[in-house]
């Protein structure tokens, strides 16, 4: 058993422990880790967002590689921070009016194919040739997308045959809650085990 | 107070003690369960070595700091492949934690890549982090080279030998995604894998990896590593078992825990219910 | 040009006009009027704009933290000290040498950065057992379904599932491919026909509140 020397894990483990107290009660110590994440994020963030801008559009402006890109990019960038103005603040809209339509423009393009059209061809693919489970399976699975998509059917009453499907709808919704919190629950335990095998072997040293 | 209510009321913090208990325990004393390996996590082993040598990959480190224990494993084993392999990848991000997390771990595997005799700028180059989400992506795979001018230290583009005949996404052979959400999988699947039918490997939380089976089954994903699970298993494909693989006790102490709370809730509950109803008859 | 159409009137245009252009190009090769490159630069100028209004993001977040010091608001002001004082560290140390590589950048991020932020995160491990026990109660048959599911899942993630039976990891296989894939592809196709329709609403200039106060 050995703790460590290092100045850096010690750091890192007294900030761990540090916000590890909000689990007793709320606390200074934790809000002052939490502050300091804030303050480290958006540094880290500041710096490789501008490290972008600045390559991809403020040198090639100055120099001469990308002229008109550069300048572009820069006033419809400058324009956004006119949203401080009380006088000059739909400036920005210009910015965010091209934003938001290439944004948009993808979107549309990329949801009818990638989600839209792929989903559906895998919903009624049929399952040929294979062992009879597969097959009871596909056609499970096709039923339930149905009842699934049912459900969301609000211009109908939901009563009768209509109020059974969407029934089955909701339970096969369940179903994948319930398997998205087992995931979930995966992801949280992750990350608390690293931070206990962090403290334990590498702050404390226990083999 | 009842028994059963003041089991119901318990203190939360006991239940939280328990959990540091069982877990600090079974670090200090492993059992060493089996991890069998899913078909997901081989495939996406499967989808690097079976490309021919000298293709490129692109290498999407689509995560920050809050990921790192999930993700940070499948990133290492990743990269750990990427070496020993004959194939040459180009490292870049849709997330701002990406480039400084890549360094890292570049920066611990520095004996490896040393003895792999790979070349930074020839066998794989590690590019700055590109804002936008979607719009990025769909710019890095409309046009790569010009949507980045420069690598993470500085050097133009048109000086790098491996970015040279990178153009669009169908200069890639594969593109893989280690991501913690959005921007992530559906970005790609929008903007590379539905326009150009690109491979795609997808490196997932477990908590994302539910919601991206639609697409797993579909054929859009072609492998998938699903949290910290099928990190281990890929470690032990890969021949490196590591963090991940050590972590596998641990979890499955957590999931136990999680599972006789949920019951002895539910017990204690329809137990109380029961107990009322008796009364009340 | 009235202000009402640089106002009003000139971002639908710009949102119609962009949109479209990114649309067509998915279908249609267009050399002659240069739509290719045009469609390409578009993404790459929409990503550096989106850039810049991430730089607006965190110059907001700094006036806001100023304002606290400057109004000495209670409980608060000390901590926005922190926050700026660590942010402008950070920024600092970010551009000695080229920008975001200096080992001094590497070692808040790996050190600090790392330990608070996956320490945050990990804080809902325990919030998810403590409310396994109090609050994931089964009062119905939908919450029956959730519990099992949720369980046969937590059993084929972690290894002692298929220690303790084989079942497990083959029924939560099942559960994940079968009803997990199906649930969420219901909520996929729907998505997408949202996200369609919506989308077609944005590019027509029908949603005004996507470009904020007018």
């Amino acid at each position: 058993m050995a703790i460590s020397t290092d100045l850096s894990v010690w750091v890192a483990a007294l900030l761990t422990i540090m916000a590890y107290t909000i689990i007793y009660k709320d606390n200074p110590f934790y809000k002052l880790a939490e502050h300091i994440l804030v303050g480290l994020s958006a540094g880290y963030l500041f710096i490789q967002t501008w490290k972008m801008i600045y390559n991809s559009s403020i040198l090639p402006l100055f120099n001469g590689s990308g002229l008109l890109f550069g300048g572009v990019t820069l006033v419809l960038g400058v324009l956004l921070f006119t949203k401080f103005s009380k006088k000059y603040f739909w400036l920005s809209n210009i910015s965010i009016a091209i934003l938001v339509g290439t944004a948009t423009g993808l979107t549309v393009r990329g949801y009818l194919f990638a989600q839209l059209i792929e989903q559906v061809k895998a919903s009624i693919k049929v399952v040929t040739a294979l062992q009879p489970l597969d097959i009871f399976n596909s056609v499970l699975s096709l039923i339930m997308v149905v009842c699934t998509l049912a459900y969301f059917l609000f211009t109908f009453e939901q009563k009768g045959a209509l109020g059974w499907i969407a029934k089955f709808g909701r339970y096969t919704m369940m179903a994948a809650f319930g398997a998205a919190y087992g995931g979930t629950v995966m992801t949280r335990l992750t990350i608390f085990i690293q931070r206990m095998q962090y403290l334990l072997f590498t702050w404390l040293g226990l083999a | 107070m009842s028994t059963l209510e003041k089991v119901e009321k318990i203190d939360r913090r006991i239940v939280y003690l328990v959990l540091i208990v069982v877990v600090a325990a079974i670090l200090l004393r492993p059992i060493g369960l089996p991890i069998p390996i899913s078909s997901s996590t081989k495939k996406y082993y499967e989808a690097i070595n079976s490309l021919p040598s000298g293709s490129v990959i692109a290498l999407g480190v689509d995560f920050d700091a809050g990921a790192l224990p999930e993700l940070g494993p499948m990133l290492e084993a990743t990269l750990k492949q990427l070496f020993a392999s004959d194939k040459k990848f180009v490292i870049f991000s849709l997330w701002g934690g990406g480039p400084a997390v890549s360094t890292i771990y570049l920066n611990k595997l520095k004996d490896l890549i040393e003895s792999s005799g790979k070349k930074y700028g020839e066998d794989y180059v590690l590019l700055p982090y590109i804002a936008g989400g979607e719009t990025a992506a769909a710019a890095l795979a409309k046009d790569f080279k010009n949507t980045v001018k420069n690598d993470y230290y500085g050097t133009p583009v048109d000086q790098i030998p491996l970015l040279k005949n990178l153009n669009t996404a169908n200069d890639f052979a594969l593109l893989i995604t280690i991501t913690a959400g959005t921007p992530g999988v559906e970005e790609y699947l929008r903007q590379w894998v539905s326009p150009f039918g690109i491979k795609f490997n997808v490196g997932a939380l477990g908590v994302s990896a539910p919601n991206y089976m639609p697409y797993y089954t579909s054929g859009q994903i072609y492998g998938m590593i699903q949290g910290l699970r099928g990190a281990a298993e890929y470690e032990l494909l890969v021949g490196s078992p590591s963090i991940a693989v050590s972590s596998m006790d641990a979890l499955s102490a957590g999931h136990i825990v999680t599972i006789v709370f949920i019951l002895l809730g539910n017990a204690v509950f329809l137990l109380r219910k029961y107990s009322r109803k008796e009364v009340k008859s | 040009m009235s202000s009402t159409f640089l106002n009003k009137e000139l971002p639908i245009i710009l949102i119609f006009v962009t949109g479209v252009i990114m649309i067509v190009s998915y279908f249609v090769s267009a050399p002659e009027i240069y739509l290719d490159p045009l469609a390409s630069n578009l993404s790459q100028v929409a990503a550096l704009i989106a850039a810049y209004a991430t730089i607006l993001g965190i110059v907001t977040l700094a006036i806001i933290h100023v304002n606290h010091i400057v109004k000495r608001t209670k409980g608060q002001w000390y901590y926005s000290i922190i926050v700026l004082a660590l942010a402008l560290l950070m920024i600092v140390v970010g551009f000695i040498g080229e920008l975001g590589t200096h080992p001094y950048f590497i070692w808040l991020y790996q050190y600090p950065l790392i330990a608070l932020d996956t320490t945050i995160y990990s804080l809902l491990a325990f919030y998810i057992v403590s409310a396994a026990f109090r609050a994931f109660k089964v009062r119905s048959v939908e919450a029956l379904i959730l519990v099992v599911s949720g369980i046969f899942v937590m059993l084929m993630n972690a290894p002692v599932g298929a220690a303790i039976w084989s079942g497990f990891p083959v029924i939560g296989n099942w559960v994940m491919t079968v009803p997990n894939t199906s649930g969420f592809r219901g909520f996929i196709i729907g998505a997408a026909i949202g996200a369609i329709a919506i989308g077609l609403r944005v590019l027509l200039g029908k949603e005004k509140g996507v470009l904020g106060r007018s």
